[in-house]
């Protein structure tokens, strides 16, 4: 048997198969109106800026730290719901670190089970991982404080108001860079008995164990820069006191023996040349960027919230003059007759603007060109109010 | 990747996908609905995919992680009747080929879906290997059984 071409000789795919595909391909756009944080945003340096200016706008109480019960599953458990026979072992062997720490919160409680590390432990290949390299898994637990069961993955409304961002974080590397995007190959998830499961999977990070490493779990589809606070100074995170949302924060015990600063640094410049390919000075292979892909680039690096108007129409029927309310949180929403559109809470205290000025809320674009593009603004009236307006590509 | 390129990839690898699926569930209906699960599980978690290159790879594993989750969320077993039946409705090279695929199907699990992914889908040993969790040795020995199996059956057709 010869492997090549075969798979054109074999059975063609039925209809209701078919079909299946195509109903998944067309709800692709329900799924980037709910997560458009995540998938509307490109590329990671846009995605970043988003998030880095969208709040999240939960409104929940302090936080309890205790031992997980012992009603969770272990992680092994988890790894085997998953089908994952060797990281379940791994789970089980003396590299493995049992954490079972929990932190309540008014809606949810979160719990970081337990993490492993090693090359090749998994089942499954890791998709951006070459084969032998290290990686580091963790189990986490979330569940609604009530005792109300977690939505099923299979539900409409997993992953709706209920959607976590959990990720690893590191000592002096700042969160919003370095965090499950750029660390991560991506997790799984399952419901067992009300409790939604999380099995995150990543870049072994134990190389920076002279540093502190943590496990974060916030609410939303990306880093939330008000959930955290990164100290510049001493590069340490901690929860910031003053979020009413989720903003669960775990360490990682990991025997400081792991740490390599040579193979950590070479790490960084990895990952920074991949965010910031202009500043490394070397050439990245980005091949996910097309031409059109380019130019959008270079067009949207050109625009500003003064000049906006210059390359961008305004769409009049998303103009809406806002007025903080008492936790000077604004509320809007639009909609464009593309179907893309939005509906945002924002806290103002994390937007740098000033009297008459007009921010840029991130920017995505349908397809990924020019012509596609939506940019949402803000401006600053000077009066107490601000107003918002969404900007897209017209005959300018 | 913009969601045109990935609509254009998937349906490229839509016929991969159903032959991985079909090895594994064997039945329409199910991998209709695992297809459908990867999909979607694939393009909410396109922004972790870091290199383009590995996304057939990658969009693999998710399919076969959902065609487990399918497996284990139906704790009914599959009805032989309801089990992949090869069309007939396909023409000369096409028929042989339709028939040996009906053949693979019938080979326990453990061989026909390294076969499916190795010889007729072009993964290699070692992807293949990393793609179910199991050494390249024992894909191999996996591989030459089957081919055994299939050669005592065909004969020299194969």
């Amino acid at each position: 048997m010869k492997k090549s071409n075969m798979s054109d000789k074999f059975p063609k795919v039925p209809l209701k198969v078919h079909e299946a595909v195509l109903e998944a391909l067309d709800g692709l756009d329900d799924l980037e109106t709910g997560k458009e944080n995540i998938i509307m945003f490109r590329n990671r340096k846009n995605k970043y800026a988003a998030a880095a200016i969208i709040g999240a706008a939960v409104i929940a109480a302090g936080t309890v730290t205790c031992y997980a019960a012992l009603k969770y599953l272990t992680p092994s458990q988890a790894a085997l719901e998953l089908g994952d026979n060797k990281l379940a072992k791994a789970f089980e062997g003396e590299d493995a670190i049992p954490i079972n720490e929990t932190q309540k919160y008014d809606d949810y409680t979160i719990s970081l089970l337990g993490v492993a590390s090693g090359a090749d432990i998994s089942d499954y290949i890791s998709p951006d991982a070459a084969l032998g390299d290290s990686t580091m898994y963790a189990v986490l637990a979330m569940e609604k404080t009530d005792g109300t069961p977690m939505p099923d993955t299979s539900s409409d409304e997993y992953g709706g108001s209920s959607a976590f961002f959990a990720s690893p974080y590191i000592q002096g590397l700042a969160p919003k860079d370095f965090n499950i995007y750029t660390l991560g190959t991506g997790y799984s998830e399952f419901v067992k008995d009300g409790v939604q499961y999380r099995l995150l999977e990543f870049d072994d990070i134990s190389i920076f164990a002279d540093r502190t490493i943590y496990i974060g779990v916030s609410e939303g589809m990306a880093y939330d820069v008000s959930a955290y606070i990164f100290d510049e100074t001493t590069g340490k995170i901690s929860k910031n006191p003053a979020y009413s949302g989720i903003n669960a924060l775990f360490t990682l015990p990991i025997d400081n023996s792991c740490a390599d600063k040579k193979a950590a640094q070479e790490f960084i410049d990895k990952i920074s040349a991949e965010m910031h390919p202009s500043k490394s000075g070397k050439p990245v292979s980005q091949p996910e960027m097309s031409d059109e892909e380019k130019e959008l680039d270079a067009f949207m690096s050109q625009i500003t919230g003064e000049n906006i108007g210059e390359y961008l129409e305004r769409v009049e029927s998303t103009v809406q003059i806002l007025t903080p309310d008492k936790d000077n949180y604004i509320e809007y929403s639009w909609e464009l007759e593309s179907g893309a559109g939005g509906n945002e809470k924002l806290l103002l205290d994390w937007i740098d603007i000033a009297p008459g000025e007009t921010k840029l809320l991130g920017w995505s674009s349908s397809g990924g060109t020019i012509e596609g593009l939506c940019v949402p603004t803000l401006t600053d009236n000077g009066d107490g109010t601000y107003t918002f307006a969404a900007y897209i590509y017209g005959q300018k | 990747m913009t969601k045109e390129q990935f609509t254009t990839k998937i349906l490229a690898l839509e016929k991969s996908m159903y032959h991985t699926a079909i090895a594994i569930l064997q039945n329409d209906d199910d991998c209709a609905d695992a297809m459908q699960n990867a999909v979607m599980t694939a393009y909410k978690n396109l922004p972790g995919l870091r290199k383009p290159e590995f996304f057939n790879t990658w969009l693999t594993r998710i399919l076969i992680n959902e065609c487990y989750k399918l497996i284990r969320s139906r704790k009914n077993t599959v009805e032989y009747e309801e089990r992949f039946e090869p069309s007939t409705d396909t023409d000369g090279d096409a028929l042989e080929s339709s028939e040996l695929f009906g053949e693979i199907m019938q080979l326990s699990e453990n061989y026909r879906v390294p076969i499916v992914l190795h010889y007729i889908e072009g993964y290699s040993v070692k992807e293949t290997a990393a793609m179910l969790g199991t050494t390249q040795a024992a894909v191999k020995q996996r591989l030459l059984r089957a081919r055994k199996i299939l050669k005592e059956r065909f004969g020299e057709r194969l």
